[in-house]
Order: structure tokens, then sequence, then C-alpha cells
């Protein structure tokens, strides 16, 4: 556990309560990425940021909240965004990455970076009152690519700009999402691999989880083709979600 | 009330869920609220409620301390707009009780609570397996005993219990915005991480 390395993309709304949870939970190597200062309106829901924290990079602000409270994990900071020409590098050098971001062309970047090192990791995604995770096994469960096949246009998705957020629906599922981490690194199945979980806090707390199967097209290599059966047919996998 | 500018800058992302708004935020800002469980189980739910500008948090922190433990104390640096204090039932009527319940000390801690006489609605979260949330919003009758399971011995605990700590303040959360315009009485029970919600009408 205490070699174990875990990459935090994304220190908002779903990162804070990941490292949160991950500090409170032992781990103690843990690398933190993200380009953006702590802004007023993050304060709501990012609950280790302060006032006086406003401007400065998150991943500071991250990285003294981790070393005043948690003296014994080791923090390293990134003070820029994951892009192509980083993304490599950084994953090959963690055991597990937790996908905290809210743009779907980084969650792309995460997933298929993921699948080539082969690192696994667990995506985390909220909007509103709702919010959704899945771990993903390189090769071994469905990617992200299995279950949306393509990025969506960024005018198509809402952001939290725009449809708002709700800091204890986002916290959920940051807890969930460094749980899941912690399970990696301690050689235990993710709950949530090959499953997607979805979290609809729009009326009573519903929370469902489906399975997610690998779909044949996508080059992830999760995806295997079933024995046939007595007849010689295949059996037939069934869709992704 | 009305919101200041920098109010509105520091809440927006939750003033703009539709049916939370404006009008959501002021109750949350007013409210008064009472948080009672375990320091490690209502820690990060104290935070969020914080963040959230709930106007004044008395918490009860299970196991006899008389102050509060370094780590809640601290979440007053969150929020300037928010009093976190020892939970004290002379300061009069409470808007909603969260109860976290955890261990035995914290079963204890949220009977003190459900002592009170001025509670008007209830989120009580049951962190012992398999898990429940109990909400009682204000005005529900026999509150806050919509489940007399809710009272039972603690046994021993879920592996989704800080998820289910985060789900039970997202439901105090709605029920003090006013989120649901009527909202009712509901029993969310947990098999791992999934739930099943059964609403008393």
């Amino acid at each position: 556990m205490a070699t174990e390395r875990i990459l935090i993309v994304g220190l908002g709304g779903l990162g804070v309560p990941a490292l949160r949870a991950l500090a409170r939970a032992g781990a103690r190597r843990l690398t933190l990425i993200d380009p953006d200062p702590v802004e007023l309106s993050n304060l709501a829901r990012q609950v280790i940021y302060r006032s006086r924290d406003t401007g400065t990079p998150k991943v500071d602000a991250a990285a003294r909240w981790l070393v005043e409270r948690f003296p014994a994990v080791n923090v390293e900071r990134h003070p820029i965004a994951l892009e192509a020409s980083n993304a490599a590098r950084l994953v090959a050098v963690h055991d597990f990455v937790i996908d905290a971001t809210d743009s779907p062309a980084t969650k792309f970047l995460i997933n298929d970076t993921c699948i080539a090192a082969p690192t696994p990791f667990v995506y985390g995604g909220v909007v509103g009152m709702t919010g959704q995770a899945m771990t993903v096994i390189p090769g071994e469960t469905a990617c992200i690519r299995c279950v949306f096949e393509t990025p969506p246009d960024e005018n198509e998705t809402q952001s939290c700009r725009e449809a708002g957020i709700v800091g204890p629906v986002a916290g959920a599922i940051g807890e969930l999402q460094a749980a899941e981490a912690m399970r990696a690194v301690r050689r235990q199945t993710p709950l949530l691999s090959g499953k997607i979980l979805s979290y609809d806090a729009s009326g009573p707390g519903r929370v469902r989880i489906a399975a997610v199967s690998p779909r044949s097209g996508c080059g992830c290599g999760a995806w295997k083709p079933k024995p046939r059966d007595a007849r010689g047919r295949r059996e037939s996998q069934s869709p992704g979600r | 009330m009305t919101l200041t500018d920098a109010q509105i800058e520091r809440y927006s992302r939750q003033i703009i869920v539709p049916r939370i708004g404006g009008l959501g935020q002021e109750r949350l800002l007013a409210a008064r609220t009472v948080l009672a469980g375990d320091a490690r189980d209502i820690e990060a739910p104290l935070a969020y409620l914080v963040g959230a500008g709930v106007g004044a948090i008395g918490v009860r922190v299970a196991g006899g301390q008389s102050g509060l433990p370094g780590e809640i104390a601290a979440a007053r640096e969150l929020n300037a707009g928010v009093s976190v204090t020892v939970a004290d039932e002379s300061k009069g009527r409470v808007d909603l009780a969260l109860l976290i319940v955890g261990s035995e000390a914290a079963r204890k801690a949220a009977d003190e609570i459900v002592g009170y006489r001025e509670v008007r609605a209830w989120v009580v979260a049951r962190l012992d397996a398999p898990g429940k949330i109990a909400v009682i919003p204000g005005g529900a009758p026999g509150a806050p005993s919509v489940d007399a399971s809710m009272h039972a011995g603690v046994g021993s605990r879920s592996e989704a219990a800080e998820f289910i700590a985060m789900l039970a303040t997202a439901e105090a959360f709605k029920l003090i915005a006013g989120y649901a315009e009527n909202p009712s009485p509901a029993i969310i029970e947990f098999d791992g991480y999934q739930t099943r919600v059964r609403v008393h009408p």
C-alpha cells in the first residue's frame, strides 16, 4: 500500500472528496493534476479550499490541506492540464487513475491512455442532481468507448457551469471513486469493474448498478468472442449500455 | 434575506440547479440544524453542510466529548458565514436534524437529539449493513420513528458507509433548501451501494 501511486485528474467537485477519502483510508502516494486556481464559486462544494485559497492553484491548496492533516502522505503536484502530450508519461508511473474531470475530451484521453498503459481507472461524472461512476480494468472490462464510442460535442453536454451541481451529490461519487481506487491498490476486485453506477438525487436517493459488456467493435481488447454452443453457434454478447 | 453579490457568486453552482434557486439558498443560509454521530462519520457531512452555507449547525459528537474535536472544529475555516457550535437544545427550534448512526455511541448521541422538542425535519442514516436512511420532512407524523428498525442496536459496518453518509447529507440538503414541493417521508434501503426507496404517502 505504501508504494502504490494514485493519480487524481481534476481537483474539483469529484477530485476533492476522492482526495479526502483516499487520505483517510490510508493512501500514501498521491499525484494531483489540475490547471485551475481556486475560485469563489468552488468553495460551496470543494470542501478543502478556504476563502484565502482563491487565486491559488488547486494543486497547491490541496497539497497544503493534505500535508496539514495527513503528513505521512507523499504528494506530487502538477498545475497543468492533462493533455495528449503528457498523459502517457504521467499515467505510466501510477497504479490507478481517478478521472475526476468534467471535460468529455479529457475523459476519453484518460480512457485511451489507461487502456494503452495498461492502468486501471475509475470514471466519474456528475451534473445537477445526478452522478455516475464506472471502473475500467484494461483488457478485461468494458471501457468508456464501449459505452459511449466517441466523445460528444462540447455543445451537446451540460457542464456544471450551466446545469449546476450540488456538493453532497459530487461528494458521494468522489467517495465511491476513492473506495474503488483503494480496492484496486489492495489487490481486491473493484466493485464497479464492468459495471456503471448511477445516482439520481432528484427524488429520494436512487442508486442503480448495471453491468456493461465490452463492445465488439471497440479497440480496448476487453471483448472476447463467446465460445460456440453445441450447435456451432456463438452465444451472443449483450450489447453495451 | 437578500443574497449579496458575493453570496450569489459563492453559491452560484447550486443556486442554478433547478428547484433550488435563490430561494433555496436563502433557506439554507437561514437554517438551524443539528448534526450528530461519530467524529469520523460526520466530518465529511459537516464539511458539505458548511460549504453549502447552512447557516447554523449544532454538532453533537458521539462519545461524550464536551467540546468539538479539532477535525470537526476545522470545518469553521471553510465558511465564515456559517456558525458551527456544540449542539444545544436551549437554542430553540431546529429546522433539520441529521443523525449519522455508525456505532452504539452514535446511536446514543442520536437518541439525545431525538429528545429535542422543536425539530421540524429529520434525516437518519444507519451505517451498519445493509444501510438505511430515513427521510422525514417537516410536519410528518411520528417523526423520527417512521421505521422502527432505525432504533435497533448497531451491527457491523456497511462497506458503503461513507457513501451512505453522503447520500444522507444530500437528502438533508434537499429538505433544507425546499427542493421538493411536498416531500413525503421515505426510507432508502441499501443493498451494497444500490438502493430501494419506500415512500410513505
